[in-house]
């Protein structure tokens, strides 16, 4: 479906990589997502299927078709960092040599060695930065010692990490030692005059550090001012001459800087190296239940992970949760931020290897999380609508992965899905309805025949629907308004006297207008017009752009043969004209919404045809007048496009078409071999279909149809019947709506409507074979239902009655209603399909 | 009595209100049999819902009569069908009104009429059956007495969907022993059955059928390996039994089919059959069991989840973390608390009422629930007791009338008296041993139990309680248990004296001496129940700790113990009782007269020499100790010993041991080797 390409612009970019693999994989994740949100048009709110690279704070790296998530920190100042490193190594140094505690520098030493792992152990961890390969080593070895750096201060050693340790025990491994050498050269001039300088910012170092520490006592981002304070002092020291010594780089070192020295006072909270990444998209409302999985790959450091939600424009240097608009459930205590600072004691904390689950209810917006597919409990609730999935790291070597459909959840979100589902069904069916409902359905039962009850009850569930959303009619008014417009007067005069309701129609009026609605659908639209004229002398005259379509219709009959005018020449009995297979089709509404779900009503009803009931109910109901005149074909049409029978609705049919191409062409071939051999198919079908009833239907077409299929290849199809004599017809004709267009133009000024009309039409005469050309869409036989409906309109206008049947107009309401309800945000649109009530 | 008084109001109204009903029992008197029909028919009529007519003619005595048309063979068919459903609609009265059909002997009556061909006469009986049985006062055995009845039940399941529901319903009321369930078993019962879960399309009959063929298997499988075994291994239709309840058990079924299926794969995994870890435990039936202890839910349904889930997770840790992370359980269940609420007792009488009755059973409810939680986990204990009002809701309970809280409350207290941490805080700040100790005066059995266990914990060493239980008499308390019937309140109580030595002052090792008596004592130790014995010896190895008291109690009871100690070494113990009595023993042997007693014992001496050569370390390594301190050096008369002792070449048996691949076994023998080389 064109749904799903345009849909998913990740897509593409897996299809890229040429992995089938990935393929696979992308087939699956269309699979579930449509089978989680079947409510869901992708091409309008399009869902959520990795994150996004644009939004997404520069700490955080995205791999794995932006499915894996992986903290890399700062990159950039990667240089700085190494400096930052020796600096601080050395002003330790310099501490304990001035403190003259070698003692104690031994010690530390040994206790590096102790603490840390291998060099090797700790390479595979400062590969969890992907982003830093071999081109980056620096950043790698800068993230590599800030590491053996921020160990120290973890295990609660505050200074006594020298430099000279470090390096001797890097030393023997290939790993540092050039990289390092590489680095003090780079750096001489600023490691020498940080030397220089450490050893006299010591002291003073220290009692801001002292200072940090005190402050870190009554609130954390105290401390870590306290602390960034200490970073952009030592700076100040830093040498004029160095290469970096800009005022820019100057800013993102004191950053830098501070890092180590504020995990050192505030135990490792460093609010602002969060950093969050969100999903390409937020959640649309009509998922009514929307779910997404995290595993998490590493806790890296400290596990200060955060998996939760937040809307447009939230600070992505925070973890979510913290800020307005965004919520969040965090690994390293298990608190759940509810746009606050402060999170509230939750579930359980999570960590390397746990799966986490964020389910958002769009219908009571509320969320909870799974843990490993065990459900928390509720997390928040009145969340606002349009947030995205959003994940939240705060250390190095965090690194998770997103499931967002990709493979099966942990959790069981169908059953919750189901368990909504229902209960959302259950609100539906127990809205009352008032008294009538009951006594109108018996009634409706009992004196209509199946077929009709079926698209009545239906549409009355459609109307609950509809006042379920505010907006109350009186139904019955509805259901027999309805009857009568589309022309049902033997059902309608039954309904009308069962329900006590008047018609507010001559049924006269509704013969005229059935009369002529056939004669535009069985294209003889000449006939038409003067009926018309005839009947209604007002209408035309007072509507001159009607005039005009309708002329312009008919030149197109002509040229596909159909018009009275060009069969007479044809030589043709008008009698066998009678048997247009299209002309049931009077029964589809003149309703030109376009509202109306299209999709929607031909699914239902290519459904509701395969009973036999249905077929034999219908010809049962043939006092209805206009069915009578063409059973055969009637049940023909019947059988490829069921639609006719119970929506009102044009769109229905079109979609028909578009699903049955082959009963399409049928049709269309049977309008046009009418004109040129009698004896074929067409004749024939009627007879056949006419005798036998509708029982032997089903398989006389499928005959027939193949029969049409060849004739129509062996057969050129001509202009006007190939008649030379309607030719000429039909050329004068055409200038005649020249002249008329023209007019039109001189009294109402320009229609570009009107214009491209007459220009499409006349277009035909330019190709050899029309059918077969761009514009033959126009000779198709379901180009008829728009003039046809239009004229019908416009009469029942001139008798002051509605345009639309109000009960296609409530249902098209409540299909409109879904569609506003998901685009607001109410979530409950994804359990209450109109077609779920269409039979 | 207020009864008698009121007799002769009430018989003067029922004879105002009987008359009008006597015409209705003479009718069933008329020869005519078409005008019985009729009057049965009217019958039928005039006594659906009203409970007053049924209690009428049923003192006038249309039950015998009815039950006479219903058995006569010439009644014809109609009559008998139609006296079936009268005797259903007056059992679907007063439990008064089903005792006195049981007493009219209605169950064989009916039971006979499942012979006849009649279609609608059979279900006409089983629906009556099905009425009496569901009733509380219908003796259950009544169904078995004749053993053809199961297997004709059984023959009717396939004759119609209402049969298959009344019989299932039947059966699951029915089925309240072991007994029973093996009864039902054996007449094949699973297979009957097993396929009424799914197929056919009458679906309003189908879903009731459904619930009553879920509802016998939960009864069936309740305890019993064999059904549940069983149960597992059966397909329907090609699909396992258990993936059937897993299905049930979608959020989108109707409640009570979510809970009994979820009952019957507790059933089945509290049995053996299903792992506790199957996905299917712990990804469905649990969570599914946590949704039924929601507040959304009925107060009926919260009662039976949580009862539910408890006994599921009671024996596995795994499940008890998983269920106290999901959905707040532990935070939900205290909502169980709130029952009859403020705003109930206000608002509607009615609700009141429902509130008042279930309140006990919610309570109980969540406390057994919180006890399975807090079994293991010190976590979930914290986390538990950090919920509000806990203790206090605890205590409360302790001292609440209806047994079931009572017991709920202590079982609850239990597992949370298995945190050290509990014990020395909220346990104290709470006095919970008050309530605790005056539960312990004249409760019931189970009671008793749970809180003698209880109180076990409460005495341990480390536990602040210990002092003032012991002041408010714990120690006659619990000496009286030890003569109890109950094996387990025999352990419970010697395992609280046991706990309550441990480490205690010359004072209070008398006094438990004194309270248990020495003859009460000996009996314990040739107690059938190992555990008791275990303890037993507990006890008086912690009764002979430090050296004084060692040599006080064995120079006043030294010749009735050491006889013991040498029974239990000659009788067939297991290792650890043995290795216990050494250890006593190894303890004697510290005191200072008190090694004497061995010394002269030269069989004891001999049995020691016997287990320093055994197989097993663990008695080597007692016995060694027991050598050891007989030899120690720097004490008086340490060398006559070393030199009796070499002479029954103990020596030579160290030596041996010195060499020994154990190393606490090899350091022990070495150590005393020393005090030789000293």
């Amino acid at each position: 479906m064109s749904g799903q390409a345009s849909g998913c612009g990740s897509l593409m970019s897996v299809v890229v990589h040429g992995d089938s693999a990935l393929n696979e994989q992308e087939k699956e994740l269309n699979q579930r997502l449509r089978l989680l949100y079947p409510a869901i048009n992708e091409q309008e709110t399009p869902l959520p299927r990795s994150w996004s690279p644009k939004d997404k704070f520069s700490y955080i790296g995205l791999s794995q078709n932006n499915l894996r998530v992986h903290y890399k920190g700062r990159q950039r100042a990667a240089k700085w960092q190494l400096a930052e490193f020796v600096r601080v190594a050395l002003k330790s140094e310099a501490q304990i040599l001035s403190t003259g505690r070698i003692g104690a520098w031994k010690k530390a030493s040994c206790r590096l060695i102790d603490v840390n792992q291998s060099p090797e152990d700790l390479g595979s961890q400062t590969s969890f930065f992907p982003g830093s390969g071999e081109g980056d080593s620096i950043g790698d070895r800068a993230a590599l010692l800030r590491l053996v750096l921020l160990e120290n201060f973890l295990h609660g050693e505050q200074s006594n990490r020298p430099a000279s340790t470090l390096a001797a025990w890097s030393g023997p491994k290939h790993l540092a030692q050039d990289k390092c050498s590489t680095a003090s050269k780079l750096f001489t001039g600023a490691v020498i005059s940080v030397k220089e300088s450490a050893v006299a910012a010591e002291s003073d170092g220290f009692e801001v550090c002292a200072d940090g520490r005190r402050r870190a006592v009554g609130g954390a981002e105290d401390g870590y001012t306290g602390a960034e304070s200490v970073g952009a002092r030592g700076l100040l020291r830093e040498p004029v001459g160095s290469p970096y010594s800009t005022r820019t780089a100057l800013h993102t070192v004191s950053k830098n800087y501070t890092k180590p020295l504020a995990v050192k006072e505030s135990h490792g909270k460093t609010p602002k190296d969060a950093a969050s990444v969100r999903a390409t998209h937020p959640i649309p409302a009509a998922c009514g239940i929307y779910y997404f999985e995290v595993k998490i790959v590493s806790k890296g450091r400290d596990g200060y992970m955060g998996i939760g939600l937040s809307a447009q424009g939230v600070n992505m240097n925070r973890l979510p949760g913290w800020d307005k608009q965004s919520y969040g459930y965090h690994g390293d205590d298990g608190h759940s931020f509810c746009s606050s600072g402060t999170g509230q004691p939750y579930g359980p904390t999570f960590t390397t290897g746990d799966v986490i689950g964020c389910c958002v209810n769009l219908i009571n917006n509320t969320c909870f999380y799974t843990k490993n597919g065990h459900s928390l409990g509720i997390a928040f609730t009145d969340l606002p609508p349009n947030l995205y999935p959003t994940v939240g790291l705060q250390t190095p070597g965090e690194v998770v992965d997103a499931n967002f459909g990709q493979h099966p959840f942990l959790f069981d979100i169908e059953d919750y899905r189901r368990e909504w589902q229902s209960k959302i069904q259950t609100q539906i069916d127990g809205f009352p309805t008032g008294d009538r409902e009951g006594e109108w359905q018996m009634m409706i039962q009992k004196q209509i025949t199946k077929t009709l009850q079926v698209s009545v009850t239906a549409v009355a569930k459609t109307i609950k629907r509809f006042e379920e959303t505010g907006i109350h009619e009186d139904r019955t008014r509805m259901v027999s308004s309805y009857l009568v417009h589309h022309g049902y007067c033997a059902t309608a005069e039954a309904f009308a006297k069962s329900t006590d309701q008047a018609v507010h129609e001559e049924l006269a009026s509704i013969k005229n207008r059935q009369k002529i609605q056939k004669l535009v659908l069985a294209g003889r639209m000449g006939e038409a017009i003067e009926t018309t004229q005839q009947l209604y002398p007002s209408l035309v005259e007072r509507n001159p752009n009607l005039l005009f379509m309708l002329k312009v219709r008919q030149f197109i009959e002509m040229v596909n043969g159909t018009d009275s005018e060009v069969r007479c020449l044809g030589g043709r009995s008008p009698k066998s004209q009678d048997s247009y297979p299209g002309s049931p089709r009077t029964f589809s509404s003149p309703s030109m919404s376009p509202s109306h779900s299209a999709n929607i009503h031909s699914l239902t009803l290519v459904k509701s045809s395969g009973s036999h009931g249905h077929l034999a109910g219908f010809d049962s109901n043939c006092s209805n007048g206009v069915i009578s005149n063409n059973a055969p074909n009637q049940s023909h049409c019947h059988k490829h496009q069921p639609s006719c029978l119970t929506t009102p609705d044009l769109n229905s049919i079109n979609n028909t078409r578009s699903q049955q191409p082959n009963s399409y062409t049928s049709s269309s071939n049977d309008v046009d071999m009418e004109t040129d051999r009698c004896s074929n198919g067409v004749s024939e079908l009627s007879s056949n279909g006419f005798l036998n009833g509708s029982s032997k239907h089903d398989h006389e077409m499928e005959e027939c149809e193949a029969e049409m299929d060849i004739d129509s290849t062996q057969l050129r199809r001509q202009l006007c019947g190939g008649s030379q004599a309607a030719i000429e017809r039909m050329i004068h004709f055409g200038r005649e709506l020249q002249a008329m267009s023209e007019q039109l133009r001189r009294e109402c000024g320009k229609n570009s409507t009107n214009k491209k009309m007459l220009k499409d039409a006349f277009s035909l005469l330019a190709y050899s074979d029309p059918w077969n050309s761009p514009v033959g869409y126009q000779l198709d036989s379901i180009q008829r239902e728009p003039v046809c409906s239009a004229l019908n309109s416009a009469i029942l206008e001139t008798h002051n009655l509605p345009k639309q049947p109000p009960l296609a107009q409530a249902m098209g309401q409540a299909t409109q209603c879904l569609g506003l309800m998901a685009r607001s945000g109410s979530g409950s649109c994804a359990f209450a399909a109109v077609e779920d009530y269409l039979h | 009595m207020a009864c008698l008084l009121e007799a002769p109001l009430r018989i003067s109204v029922l004879s105002e209100v009987t008359a009008s009903s006597r015409h209705y029992v003479d009718r069933l008197f008329d020869p005519d049999p078409q005008k019985v029909l009729l009057g049965v028919i009217d019958m039928k009529n005039a006594v659906i819902g009203n409970n007053k007519q049924k209690a009428n003619l049923i003192v006038l005595g249309a039950v015998p009569r009815l039950l006479y048309l219903l058995q006569q063979d010439s009644s014809g068919a109609e009559l008998r069908t139609e006296c079936a459903v009268v005797l259903g609609s007056l059992a679907m009265g007063t439990e008064n009104n089903v005792k006195s059909l049981v007493d009219c002997h209605i169950i064989p009556a009916l039971l006979q009429g499942l012979l006849s061909q009649d279609l609608k006469f059979i279900e006409a009986c089983l629906r009556c059956l099905r009425t009496v049985f569901i009733s509380t006062v219908t003796p259950v055995q009544l169904l078995y007495t004749d053993a053809a009845v199961i297997p004709h039940l059984m023959s009717l399941l396939s004759r119609s969907r209402r049969t298959q529901e009344y019989i299932c319903q039947i059966f699951s009321h029915c089925c309240k022993t072991p007994d029973h369930q093996t009864i039902l078993y054996n007449h094949g019962a699973i297979q009957n059955i097993a396929h009424l879960l799914i197929s056919s399309s009458y679906k309003f009959l189908l879903l009731q059928v459904q619930m009553q063929a879920l509802k016998c298997f939960s009864v069936l499988a309740y305890e019993n390996p064999q059904v549940s075994m069983t149960l597992v291994n059966v397909l329907v239709d090609g699909e396992l039994l258990s993936q059937v309840f897993v299905r049930m058990m979608q959020r989108d079924k109707p409640i009570e089919m979510q809970l009994t299926a979820a009952k019957c794969l507790t059933y089945m995994c509290r049995a053996g059959a299903i792992r506790t870890d199957d996905n299917c435990i712990v990804l469905k039936t649990l969570p599914c069991l946590v949704r039924m202890c929601s507040k959304e839910r009925l107060l009926e349904e919260r009662v039976d989840g949580a009862e539910t889930l408890a006994y599921l997770i009671e024996p596995d840790v795994e499940l008890q973390r998983i269920a106290s992370i999901t959905d707040h359980l532990i935070a939900m269940l205290a909502d169980y608390f709130k029952y009859p609420s403020s705003v109930s007792a206000i608002t509607d009488i009615k609700r009141l009422d429902h509130d008042l009755k279930h309140a006990h059973e919610l309570r109980q409810a969540a406390f057994k629930l919180y006890a399975s939680l807090g079994a293991n986990d010190e976590d979930i204990r914290k986390k538990i007791i950090e919920t509000e009002n806990m203790m206090d809701r605890i205590v409360s309970g302790l001292s609440e009338s209806s047994i079931k809280v009572r017991l709920a409350a202590v079982r609850c207290l239990h597992s949370l008296s298995r945190s050290v941490q509990q014990l020395r805080t909220s346990f104290q700040d709470h006095a919970v041993w008050k309530p605790l100790m005056k539960l312990l005066q004249n409760a019931p059995e189970e009671v008793l139990v749970m809180a003698s266990s209880t109180l076990c914990n409460l005495l341990l060493e480390f536990s602040p309680s210990k002092e003032p239980i012991l002041e408010s008499g714990a120690i006659d308390l619990l000496c009286s248990l030890t003569q109890s019937e109950s094996p387990a309140l025999r352990v419970n109580g010697i395992w609280a004296l046991m706990n309550m030595a441990f480490q205690a002052e010359q004072k209070i090792k008398m006094d438990i001496l004194r309270a248990l008596s020495t003859e009460q004592l000996f009996r314990l130790l040739s107690d059938p129940d190992v555990n008791v014995l275990m303890k037993t010896l507990g006890l008086l190895r912690n009764l002979l700790s430090t050296r004084p008291h060692i040599d006080q109690i064995m120079s006043s009871h030294g010749k009735q113990i050491m006889q013991a100690v040498t029974l239990i070494l000659e009788g067939e113990h297991n290792i650890e009782v043995k290795e216990q009595t050494l250890c006593i023993l190894a303890n004697i042997a510290d005191g200072t007269t008190a090694k004497d007693l061995i010394m002269i014992n030269d069989d004891i001496l001999q049995k020691i020499k016997y287990y320093m050569g055994h197989s097993n370390v663990k008695l080597q390594l007692a016995a060694t100790f027991c050598i050891s301190n007989l030899i120690w050096n720097e004490e008086e008369g340490s060398q006559e010993r070393q030199d009796r002792l070499r002479e029954m070449g103990f020596v030579d048996i160290l030596h041996k041991l010195t060499q020994s691949t154990d190393p606490s076994l090899c350091d022990r023998a070495k150590t005393a080797m020393q005090q030789y080389l000293a």
